[in-house]
């Protein structure tokens, strides 16, 4: 079961636009966790993004955000399971 | 029932005292949810604001942009994102746990079948209507269940676990009873199940799929 995030990203006039790609990073950060993603970002305007994207069930880890065909990492993104979790603590706490 | 959260903004001093902030909920996909919202921002100072919004749909995902209304909506100055586990769900929980009271424990038990008509039920527990916890389910996709014979498989993998009689209560609504003798060898784990009605006519019909949940029970019968 993965978990949903909507996440905001401001990167400034300088990415109205442009193509972004994210990649996951295990906790600690050494470890890449999967592939490129390269969907589920949408431009809002001034280079704001809302990046959607749905982590693997207890993802603990970041997200690097990069512009397609660069390695410069233009933002990062803390994602913790916490989310996660008070999902299935709202779905244990509606049994009351 | 919507739910209430601030965001705070730092615009900085060359934004100080706007008075044409806007806000516009976005969906995930960064679509306009709704109308641009215009009076629920106070300015405290050196181009900080406080928006403060009550109204946030349940269960919304997605982001609010910020922008100036005598520019356009695409410049935007600030974006957040929402996600209702980090609001609004703490508060349904909160809700929730309220329930549980100091000197004892208030339970009010939930019934077995959930809204999608799924069961959880606890291994070793007998589920009577005298108790007022017979499994239920309202059929409006069936013709009329009057005069049929329903029945209840739960199966896992190629294993039929359970088979029991189901009542018929009326043309769209049917009952079943379990006895702790049916739920005790009953291990642990999610099963698939249907009811199955035989109408009137001798036409087979199912009724329902669905999930059957077992849990874990303390005493051991």
């Amino acid at each position: 079961v993965a978990y949903r995030i909507a996440s905001a990203l401001n990167l400034g006039q300088k990415y109205v636009g442009v193509d972004l790609a994210a990649q996951l990073y295990a906790s600690g950060g050494t470890f890449l966790y999967g592939d490129l993603v390269t969907s589920g970002f949408s431009h809002v305007g001034s280079g704001c993004y809302l990046f959607d994207y749905n982590y693997p069930n207890g993802f603990y880890g970041h997200v690097a955000i990069y512009q397609s065909g660069s390695s410069g990492v233009l933002g990062l993104v803390d994602i913790s399971p916490r989310l996660e979790q008070i999902l299935y603590i709202k779905g244990k706490t509606d049994l009351l | 029932m919507s739910y209430t959260k601030d965001i705070s903004l730092y615009l900085g001093p060359s934004l100080a005292n706007l008075t044409d902030l806007r806000a516009q909920l976005l969906t995930p996909s960064g679509t306009l949810y709704g109308s641009a919202i215009s009076s629920l921002f106070t300015h405290v100072g050196s181009g900080s604001y406080i928006f403060h919004y009550e109204s946030y749909p349940d269960n919304f995902r997605g982001g609010v942009k910020f922008y100036q209304n005598a520019g356009s909506a695409s410049g935007v100055l600030a974006i957040h994102s929402i996600n209702p586990e980090e609001y609004e769900f703490i508060s349904l929980i909160k809700t929730q746990t309220d329930l549980i009271t100091a000197g004892g424990v208030t339970i009010t038990l939930a019934s077995p079948v959930d809204a999608n008509g799924d069961i959880t039920i606890v291994r070793g527990d007998d589920y009577k209507d005298i108790d007022g916890r017979a499994l239920e389910w309202t059929i409006s996709t069936a013709p009329s269940l009057v005069g049929s014979t329903c029945v209840f498989t739960a199966r896992r993998g190629n294993s039929t676990v359970l088979t029991k009689s189901v009542t018929v209560v009326s043309a769209t609504e049917v009952m079943m009873e379990l006895d702790a003798d049916d739920t005790t060898p009953l291990i642990p784990s999610t099963y698939r199940f249907d009811i199955e009605a035989t109408l009137s006519n001798g036409n087979i019909v199912t009724i329902k799929f669905g999930e059957m949940v077992v849990t874990k029970d303390v005493t051991l019968h």
